[in-house]
């Protein structure tokens, strides 16, 4: 794709890209510039930027081991989300394809739940490190299983039916949520209380520990994604074309729903649900650059990332001394612009 | 007359602003609380004073309900809890998440976490373990022997009603019972009860049938403070159900609500609400 004579500036993809990153750098900085502790911008530069120094002041504290950690779990888990949005909905051809809508996150949960829940009586409390590997395993392993199932079922002659496979996800959701109501029903009032928070989503659970394995995963994830664009690209010809143009589809398909399913699995575990990140951002994205994942691919995983930083900063400062839950303030902001999204598009169709 | 009036005012300011002063100047001690029963003990230790912020789940006393929130027990912010500027942390074991709890020890911030109290013993522990760590040791010893002289009062019940305990309205049509193992089933023992329900542990859904069956002489519904409840309605929802006219409970009028964090927190109020279930107990039996 050249880019036309008549374009501006502003509307060239390199420049859009640079500007969603340094508006994620500056959201980001905000986002450790602000919370319930007032800390002066100078201390923060400070804090930032003396990462190994230990003093004792509080401030210190605050910056570097609550809040740098959270904003950097929520620029990955963002990133992960959005980018596994844009995929999904590239090789499902389809501009519903969430990860929420198609099982993803269903299955998440039911991994998550089920491990909460009866991880207890399988691995002895001794064994601490089997539990913190399992809590991780269990929602990715979930994610993958639901997704690949819904898959399996919608494919109908090496093609996928758009409308068969929306339906699968939904009787999927149904049934993922029975699995819950049953680990709900066994579960005694901690784990009850612990599932709860958990499903609305929440970055509390940030660390260098938890930073220190899952960095590495996304980013590796992130890149093997990327390296997906072109045949992405061809996709969006249309599957007999992409077919006829050399494009094993189905290999492309299975591959990049285990990526993406094991990506927003594992995010899902660390974080709980947090909704509309994927299915917003990439169409926000696509508005700006167009359908070339080229561009599309990374700007996604960028605004992705800058609008979780803006989210958790909007769940930490907007009631004192306390959080909102992350996914509850996502869906309220993402739902009504999936709406306006679909008002728009109807419009558009009848005119 | 405005002149005086404006004397008057300015000298209550100062008044005021002196006497805030003085109690500032006593003290500068900052104690944030974390769970209802930790609220309980720290301010029944006489340090309520020095209480900056507690969470969700604290609702007694009064002037509790009044400090700043940093949210329910198990989901806290640790940066909320340290914006506070605390001197000292008090929490129950069910505080959470980890990683916050972790967050906050690693200030440097002095934290006590006593076990979430569901029993009496628990709690003449907890009480004990504060006593020490906040230097009101008298004061730990003088609650302990208040409630253990209420605990003692407790009349034994030679033949021990049946009771159920419903978390929420049964009215709705949810009943929502106490089984084995929950605070509810504690409380209903050292008041001289006996929880009928022993099929399953911890809070479960029961059928409107199980209630015929099992012929509880007392219903015992439990009822969050705080919100607003109708009383009679919820009392008539069960006294008129027509399914339940022959369940003695139902039919001697022997269905009562409770204010939960009172009678399930096994804090400070513990011995209260164990004698005022022993008391309803005992007429029932007597009947």
């Amino acid at each position: 794709m050249q880019p036309s004579p008549t374009k501006r500036i502003w509307q060239q993809p390199g420049v859009v890209l640079g500007l969603i990153a340094l508006g994620l750098l500056l959201a980001m900085f905000v986002s450790a510039a602000l919370g319930d502790k007032s800390i002066p911008p100078t201390t923060v530069v400070h804090a930032l930027l003396n990462m190994e120094a230990h003093d004792d002041a509080i401030n210190g504290i605050i910056v570097r081991d609550i809040r740098a950690p959270r904003i950097l779990t929520a620029v990955l888990v963002g990133a992960t989300l959005a980018i596994a949005g844009a995929v999904l909905q590239a090789i499902f051809r389809n501009p519903l394809a969430d990860p929420g809508l198609i099982g993803v996150s269903a299955g998440g949960a039911a991994g998550a739940i089920s491990f909460i829940v009866f991880g207890s009586w399988l691995i002895p409390a001794s064994w601490p490190l089997l539990h913190e590997i399992g809590i991780s395993l269990f929602p990715m392993a979930g994610g993958i299983g639901v997704t690949l199932l819904v898959y399996r079922l919608a494919l109908h002659e090496g093609r996928i039916h758009v409308t068969t496979m929306l339906l699968i996800g939904l009787a999927m959701n149904a049934l993922v949520g029975a699995l819950i109501g049953y680990a709900v029903f066994f579960s005694n009032d901690d784990q009850l209380r612990d599932y709860t928070f958990w499903s609305l989503g929440s970055l509390a659970r940030a660390n260098w520990n938890v930073l220190s394995w899952l960095a590495p995963i996304i980013v590796l994830l992130i890149s093997a994604l990327l390296r997906y664009r072109r045949q992405l690209n061809l996709l969006l010809l249309g599957e007999y074309e992409a077919v006829h143009l050399g494009l094993n589809v189905e290999k492309l398909r299975r591959r990049l729903i285990l990526f993406t399913a094991g990506g927003v699995g594992l995010t899902v575990a660390l974080c709980g649900m947090i909704g509309f990140v994927g299915l917003i951002t990439p169409h926000l994205c696509r508005l700006m650059l167009g359908p070339d994942h080229r561009w599309l691919l990374p700007a996604s995983a960028l605004m992705g990332a800058t609008t979780l930083v803006i989210a958790d900063l909007l769940a930490r400062i907007s009631i004192q001394y306390s959080e909102l839950p992350l996914g509850v303030l996502t869906a309220t902001v993402g739902a009504p612009f999936f709406l306006y999204l679909i008002v728009r598009a109807k419009r558009r169709a009848s005119f | 007359m405005k002149a005086s009036k404006f004397k008057k005012i300015s000298c209550q300011l100062i008044a005021l602003t002196l006497t805030a002063a003085a109690l500032s100047a006593e003290s500068t001690a900052r104690i944030v609380t974390v769970g209802g029963a930790a609220t309980e003990i720290v301010f029944a230790l006489n340090r309520g004073n020095d209480v900056v912020g507690v969470d969700l789940s604290s609702t007694y006393p009064q002037a509790a309900t009044k400090l700043p929130q940093v949210g329910y027990v198990r989901s806290i912010s640790a940066e909320g809890v340290l914006a506070l500027e605390p001197t000292h942390i008090v929490g129950t074991s069910d505080i959470g998440p980890a990683n916050a709890l972790n967050q906050i020890k690693a200030s440097g911030v002095p934290t006590s976490v006593i076990p979430s109290p569901g029993s009496p013993e628990d709690l003449y522990q907890a009480i004990q373990v504060l006593g020490e760590e906040l230097e009101q040791t008298e004061a730990a010893t003088q609650l302990k022997s208040k409630i253990e002289s209420q605990l003692a009062s407790i009349q034994k019940l030679e033949t021990k009603p049946k009771v159920v305990f419903f978390m929420s309205s049964p009215g709705l049509g949810h009943l929502n019972a106490a089984g084995r193992g929950t605070k509810a089933t504690a409380m209903i023992e050292l008041a001289g009860g006996e929880n009928v329900i022993r099929s399953h542990p911890g809070y479960k859904s029961i059928s409107h049938e199980a209630l015929v069956a099992l012929q509880p002489d007392i219903i015992l519904i439990g009822l969050a403070e705080g919100m607003p409840h109708n009383e009679t309605r919820i009392l008539d929802g069960v006294l008129h159900n027509a399914a339940w006219q022959n369940v003695p409970a139902v039919r001697e009028k022997q269905v009562h609500t409770v204010p939960l964090g009172r009678t399930l927190s096994f804090g400070v109020r513990v011995g209260e609400a164990a004698l005022e279930l022993n008391q309803l107990f005992a007429e029932t039996v007597s009947n």
